[in-house]
């Protein structure tokens, strides 16, 4: 069951009234009863004083009365006393042995054993007072005369040692207790209607405490809880909800807070709202790039597939390479065997021309003689040598020039070195021309003739067999170089066959690491996706939130 | 013919073989502006090309050659060298790098590559640089 806060400050309110009434009741009623018994037992005291007022008047009286009287003369007037409705006097001895009494068949009885129902021995205490005390009361419970019963009673006993007597006479003092009785009762009943005005008193002082209270707790607690609580029962995430504050107290304090804290949280709200537009436009752009990243991953993909294809292919043609190099190192090695043979053939056509050469060796000595002879023409031969010289400069100038105006000037650059060579032969030739100038100089008619063609064919024969050998060595050099070259283009293309290879697998590697960044690229673009989704939701919850503009929320808790 | 494009490999590079104190030269004939012997027609004081890249003592050609070039920024500079000795066209591949332990101090004189010859090497120079340095 719910208990609302009203109920439960006025039932609390209720209970400590209630509670307070209650005890000032109870301790008011504690009160009185304790001075109704000191009343009731004043009220009891006072009759019995009465009482033994009453009783020791008679005895007094009848001891006056009888002092003076013989013993006979005595009983006669004891017997004869009566008082009220019931009283009487007895007289008897310090034996315990009545004189007189008012029923004559205990006459001259010791009643030493007379006792009551609790035990007491009756009258052997009352001479007992009598004897040490001279007189006094004893209470007691005696039989009323005539009946079974006994009741509470009260004598008194005065000793006349004079005489040997003792006077006693009692009284019943139920009636002091029914008395006293009636006088608590009535008491009891004036405590009664008293706690029962004070309960009443209590309960319309607590129903008019309570209207006040309800008053207060409705204007000042719970009416403005109940407002707040309503309010924020409508809430329904409208942060520009604003809680009245009432007072200063706790629950204008608790009103303050809760506007602080909807400011608080509107101006949160706001930037959350500002910050979820942000991460929105963040996962587009993060998907959008992982777009272009995915396709240009797929371009690349396919740049590398077109790679490793053309690589295989080009793999493949190095390998022919390879094959029609280690062809051509093999031709390479045969002409190299053949120009080798053809070198040898020459050099026996040089031993030959050596030979002949030697069958000349005379014709050479008058040669040589007109040589010496011919030093007189040196001077024309340095002449010639200078030209040549010269004219191989030009042939040089030239070179420059026809290599300088480029596939123009090969032609050009051919002649020149034709020049070159011709000026080379030129200055070869002066020495020749000077053996023969010398040799028409020193043998004019015995030599010429044949010296002359003999001369000429030496030349000429040496000439070619000069000119076949160092063609054919430098064939030799040619084919040596043309066979290394071979092996050594052999060599690199199974390098780069090699290199082919590894440049092929680095290919497929890249291949591979592409695709894996394709996958990577599609898995980031399902985050992306899942983060934009993240980020709508985001946005349509901060949406439910009903926000004011930024500044507007200052005032409120102000 | 471009004597970089020559550098580069692309074309046969035509050279202009020479040789001082008994080492063999090769320069690029784009390079070569004429030849002609000691004394004729030179500009300023000819360079003596022994001289120029340290190799100590006096020339002692007797009949020294002397090769018109183009120095640095299109400058014509006349060195004096032992004996011209032949164009020809060399191949790009036949053109070796120097040795990287002497290519920096190499290309500093000049120096840029080597060309095997039968019975020799040949050092190839650029006179561009050359005159630089």
């Amino acid at each position: 069951m719910k208990i609302t806060l009203r109920r439960k400050v006025l039932g609390l309110i209720a209970v400590s009234v209630l509670l307070t009434a209650f005890v000032i009741t109870l301790v008011s009623a504690l009160s009185i009863v304790r001075r109704a018994d000191e009343k009731a037992a004043a009220y009891k005291e006072t009759l019995l004083s009465e009482r033994k007022a009453q009783i020791k008047g008679y005895v007094e009286m009848a001891a006056k009365l009888v002092e003076n009287l013989p013993l006979e003369e005595a009983k006669k007037i004891v017997r004869g006393m009566r008082y009220g409705d019931k009283g009487y006097i007895w007289l008897q001895d310090y034996h315990n042995v009545f004189l007189t009494y008012v029923d004559p068949a205990e006459e001259g009885k010791d009643q030493t054993d007379r006792v009551d129902p609790t035990g007491r021995h009756i009258i052997d205490e009352l001479t007992k007072v009598a004897r040490d005390q001279g007189e006094g009361f004893l209470n007691y419970y005696g039989y009323v005369p005539g009946q079974q019963d006994r009741r509470p009673k009260i004598s008194f006993a005065k000793g006349m040692p004079r005489n040997g007597w003792i006077v006693i006479s009692g009284l019943y003092i139920d009636d002091i207790d029914r008395a006293v009785a009636e006088e608590q009762a009535r008491i009891r009943h004036d405590v009664s209607i008293t706690i029962a005005v004070q309960l009443g008193v209590a309960l319309a002082a607590t129903a008019l405490l309570m209207l006040g209270s309800a008053f207060f707790v409705n204007r000042y607690i719970t009416g403005p809880l109940e407002r707040i609580t309503r309010i924020m029962m409508h809430f329904n995430n409208d942060l520009t909800t604003t809680i009245p504050v009432a007072g200063s107290d706790e629950v204008g304090d608790l009103a303050k807070w809760l506007n602080e804290h909807i400011a608080g949280l509107n101006k949160s709200i706001r930037m959350v709202a500002g910050a979820t537009g942000g991460l929105h436009n963040h996962a587009g752009a993060i998907s959008s790039a992982i777009s272009q990243q995915s396709s240009f991953a797929a371009q690349l993909s396919s740049s590398v597939a077109e790679m490793t294809s053309t690589m295989e292919e080009l793999s493949a043609s190095a390998v022919q390479i390879a094959q029609h190099s280690q062809g051509v190192v093999e031709r390479a090695d045969r002409t190299l065997a053949d120009t080798r043979s053809g070198a040898a053939e020459v050099e026996a056509l040089t031993v030959k021309i050596s030979s002949i050469n030697s069958g000349m060796q005379a014709n050479l000595a008058e040669i040589v003689e007109l040589g010496r002879r011919s030093k007189e023409i040196t001077k024309i031969m340095e002449i010639i040598n200078n030209i040549a010289n010269q004219t191989k400069l030009i042939a040089f100038n030239a070179a420059l020039e026809a290599a300088s105006a480029g596939e123009a000037g090969k032609r050009f650059g051919v002649v020149a070195v034709e020049i070159r060579r011709l000026a080379d032969s030129v200055v070869e030739s002066t020495a020749e021309i000077e053996g023969k100038i010398t040799e028409i100089l020193d043998a004019v008619n015995r030599l010429v003739m044949s010296s002359e063609k003999t001369s000429l064919m030496m030349q000429q024969s040496q000439e070619s067999a000069s000119h076949t050998v160092a063609m054919l060595n430098s064939m030799v050099d040619g084919v040596e170089e043309s066979t290394d070259s071979a092996r050594q283009i052999s060599l690199s293309t199974k390098q780069q066959q090699i290199a082919s290879g590894q440049v092929l697998l680095a290919i497929r590697e890249i291949d591979q690491g592409v695709r894996q960044s394709t996958d990577s690229a599609r898995e980031s673009s399902v985050v992306a996706g899942e983060l934009a989704e993240l980020a709508d939701k985001l946005k349509s919850l901060v949406t439910t939130f009903k926000i004011e503009p930024d500044g507007a929320a200052a005032g409120r808790t102000g | 013919m471009n004597g970089e494009a020559a550098k580069r490999g692309i074309f046969p590079l035509p050279v202009l073989f020479f040789s001082v104190g008994g080492v063999h030269y090769g320069v690029s004939t784009d390079q070569v502006l004429s030849a002609a012997a000691r004394g004729a027609s030179e500009d300023g004081e000819p360079l003596w090309f022994q001289r120029e890249m340290g190799y100590g003592g006096e020339p002692a050609c007797p009949r020294p050659a002397a090769v018109a070039v183009k120095a640095a920024g299109g400058k014509r500079l006349t060195v004096l060298i032992d004996s011209l000795e032949e164009i020809a066209e060399v191949a790009p591949g036949e053109i070796r790098p120097l040795p990287p332990l002497v290519a920096r101090h190499a290309r500093r004189k000049g120096v840029w590559g080597v060309i095997p010859r039968p019975g020799r090497m040949c050092l190839l120079i650029d006179f561009a640089l050359w005159t630089k340095s």
